[in-house]
């Protein structure tokens, strides 16, 4: 068995068992031993250990559990150098579930050296907003929760957008659904910040309810929602071992971010909550998504790069992105492109997850008036396993938001003039995919009669129905009727490659192919 | 001072008194440019102060358009600038009551630029804003157009910056087109205007037509507070200007951020 270290600090590390499943490992468990002594179990294939010392070396031995001579693999880690922890409590934090301690965290986050740590401990601190730095390693403990007051005013404005004195430029801080809009600070806010790490077996909590942030959601109300993590124009961040719940609106938002990571996390929102994304990376390059589990009240990874305004303006997809060894459950899509993807996405891979209960699995969204910028290209799935989910792949080109998303303009399936307005797909693959328990449609991929998506490949894909399938809508488009165990329906596109592709248990023909240019089938 | 004076919550008074009377002194049947534009200022004093006052005499005034059966607009100069159906919109979104809402959408569109800021209030509360598209397209076709009256450059900002103020903002590139409209022609303005630069301040002055610059100031200091424009460097000139006519009728009429 290969162990391959994916992150470690002063005082944790987190490994991963390299083959040995999706999420969850194949075998029952394995046991894990540091420096010979038994340590702790695990059924995950991304496992994270703390506890450990600054600057120590370990032998880390995995052992399959309950079994005589079984798999095993060994790793030699040693942890990092630390310079000194900051104890909040020491800065004024009581930790006692009423206080506010927003102060006190911050000011220990303020006075963090190089090196440094700040440590929250075992204990339930109230808190606003805390504001990340440069160069900072942020460790709730187990049993530690930062727990978010729900009183809009008491957060902090990020306004939208501030004109330069010169009038020639612009400053933008705030975001809401790809504009550029005033939005309340998330509850935890990085601006233009490098090198940090949240870490820890602890917990961040918005709070959010239908009391509150929930209660009429599209309105904007002073400002609009607050993420629960907002890390805006910054470098080299990574969230590894905490978990995220309930969150006032999206729950981890990195915006125009480089080289961000989000390991072995737990992201949960209440499967009815309005508009709790799990995770939403805008205009980002170089993200990384292992080990994370989501249950969400929306999508739960929503790939983005903007509304037309800033995608214009600026021009930054979302690009090189993998999420691997994750759980994606209850939520709308699993992994969702769009719709707010002006400046386009390419070079997106989502291998080795599992996806449970969610309305579709991979679903991209995308319409007329995006823009020609908004340019989707090679997003690759590769052995992920599917239960339950409604329609494993949609792909809408016809998505009917924003206000004239109903007009004829986005919604007339005859073609239309490609000009400056009209988005594009182009390579989307589907590998080694099994998708077990559909509903509606095995795929509805849909793309536009004059941009039609240029290749679709779908290598060792195995879609079979539930017993008690459940009608519904396979996607948000006009004139998409409600329907159930159809199989792969493909529309406009140019080339689209079949290899051992089985469908079983469809009511109707299980390909139902309109104005595709050329089919290859193995 | 008078009863209805109001102290905000900024500490700003206004004076209530003086925009109750004058939105009582408008004729429902015939009414003019000066009309629209008190509405307009009472309007937005209403919604600084939510005084009960204003908000009694703006209502028993939409009361009155409903009843009229043709609501005639004077032209001044040739410029319209409708009273009707700011009040209607602002008393429907107040009481919820449908016959405001439905006096409002049988009075005619205009196919000017005053119109403008009407088509956009309809849009936004109940058209479904599926013609914000072509209401900004129809802006940015007349921003190349020379207006010739000093009173048509002011009236075309203040119907500019109500639009402004009308359309959805998450509709982001469209809002944001109307504001680079308005930016880009108060740069205009100013440049084409004088300033006597004193030993404490700098006197501006915008256009020739007193009345028509202050129309302007009035937008000026609209898109002030909406910070469509920087108020540090715009402010001091809607300021100065109103200060010069303060004493004018007109000044009465749509200083809506009077202070006493």
């Amino acid at each position: 068995m290969n162990i391959e270290l994916v992150a470690k600090t002063s005082r944790n590390v987190c490994i991963e068992l390299k083959g040995c499943g999706k999420y969850y490992t194949d075998k029952e468990k394995y046991d894990i031993f540091i420096n010979g002594q038994y340590e702790l179990s695990t059924n995950k294939v991304i496992t994270s250990i703390y506890g450990l010392l600054p600057n120590t070396d370990y032998d880390i031995e995995v052992r399959e559990g309950n079994v005589v001579n079984g798999d095993k693999g060994v790793i030699k880690v040693k942890t990092d150098r630390e310079f000194v922890t900051l104890n909040v409590r020491d800065f004024g934090a009581y930790g006692n579930g009423e206080h506010d301690d927003t102060l006190a965290i911050q000011t220990a986050i303020m006075a963090c050296p190089k090196e440094g740590r700040v440590l929250v401990p075992e204990g339930v601190y109230k808190i606003t907003t805390l504001f990340l730095k440069s160069d900072l390693t942020l460790e709730l403990a187990k049993n530690a929760t930062l727990s978010a007051f729900t009183e809009r005013e008491r957060f902090g404005i990020l306004p939208g957008m501030i004109q330069s004195y010169d009038e020639e430029d612009e400053y933008n801080l705030g975001t809401w659904e790809g504009n550029p809009l005033d939005c309340f600070t998330g509850i935890i806010t990085g601006l233009n910040v490098e090198n940090v790490v949240i870490t820890g077996e602890g917990t961040i909590d918005g709070c959010a309810s239908f009391d509150n942030w929930w209660k009429n959601p599209k309105v904007r109300n002073i400002a609009w929602r607050p993420r629960l993590v907002f890390i805006s124009h910054c470098k080299n961040v990574t969230l590894h071992g905490i978990t995220v719940t309930n969150s006032p609106s999206w729950t981890l938002h990195p915006y125009f971010t480089e080289n961000i990571r989000f390991i072995d996390m737990k992201v949960i929102n209440p499967a009815n909550s309005h508009n709790t994304d799990g995770l939403d990376p805008e205009s980002c390059t170089g993200v990384e998504i292992a080990g994370v589990y989501f249950s969400v009240g929306d999508d739960c990874i929503a790939i983005k790069s903007g509304k037309i305004y800033m995608g214009r303006k600026h021009k930054i997809p979302t690009s090189n992105m993998i999420v691997r060894q994750s759980c994606m459950r209850d939520g709308h899509g699993a992994v969702t492109v769009g719709s707010e993807i002006a400046a386009g996405v390419n070079n997106v891979r989502i291998q080795d997850c599992i996806f449970l209960n969610t309305d579709r699995g991979l679903r991209v969204k995308t319409r007329r008036g995006r823009g020609k910028d908004s340019v989707l290209d090679n997003i690759v799935f590769e052995n992920i396993r599917m239960d339950n989910v409604m329609t494993p792949f949609v792909v809408n080109s016809f998505y009917f938001c924003d206000p004239d998303g109903k007009t004829e303009y986005v919604a007339c399936k005859e073609p239309l003039p490609v000009d400056e307005r009209t988005p594009r797909i182009d390579r989307l693959i589907f590998r080694n995919i099994e998708c077990h328990n559909c509903h509606v449609a095995g795929a509805y991929i849909y793309g536009l009669p004059e941009q039609k998506i240029a290749e679709v490949t779908m290598e060792n894909v195995h879609i079979d129905y539930a017993e008690d399938a459940k009608s519904g809508v396979a996607a948000m488009m006009l004139g998409c009727d409600e329907s159930c165990r159809r199989g792969i329906v493909a529309a406009n596109v140019k080339k689209l490659k079949l290899e051992n592709v089985k469908i079983e248990g469809a009511d109707s023909e299980p390909f139902e192919l309109t104005n595709v240019d050329s089919v290859i089938s193995k | 001072m008078s009863d209805l004076l109001l102290v905000s919550a900024d500490n700003t008074t206004y004076n209530i008194e003086r925009a109750v009377k004058r939105i009582g002194s408008i004729d429902a049947a015939a009414t003019d440019m000066w009309d629209g534009l008190a509405v307009n200022a009472a309007v937005l004093l209403y919604r600084k102060t939510m005084s009960e006052e204003l908000k009694e005499a703006l209502i028993a005034k939409a009361g009155e358009f409903v009843k009229e059966e043709v609501v005639e607009v004077k032209d001044i100069d040739c410029v319209e600038y409708t009273s009707a159906p700011c009040i209607l919109y602002e008393s429907y979104r107040i009481t919820g009551q449908d016959k405001y809402k439905e006096k409002a959408v049988t009075l005619e569109k205009s196919d000017a630029y005053m119109g403008m800021a009407f088509d956009m209030m309809h849009e936004t509360m109940f058209g479904g804003k599926e013609h914000y598209h072509a209401i900004t397209v129809k802006f940015a076709g007349l921003s190349d157009r020379e207006r010739k009256t000093d009173i048509e450059k002011a009236m075309f900002m203040e119907a500019l910056i109500d639009t402004i103020a009308a359309i959805d903002q998450p509709v982001y590139e469209l809002y944001r087109s109307l504001v680079d409209i308005f930016r880009t022609e108060l740069k205009k303005l100013t440049a084409q205007g004088e300033y006597t630069r004193g030993v404490h301040d700098t006197e501006y002055t915008l256009l020739k037509d007193a009345k028509a610059e202050l129309v302007l100031a009035y937008a000026i200091k609209k898109a002030c507070d909406m910070k469509v424009v920087l108020a540090e460097k715009y402010e001091c000139i809607a300021d100065c200007i109103y200060n010069r006519y303060q004493e004018t009728d007109c000044a009465y009429t749509i200083n809506y951020a009077q202070r006493i």
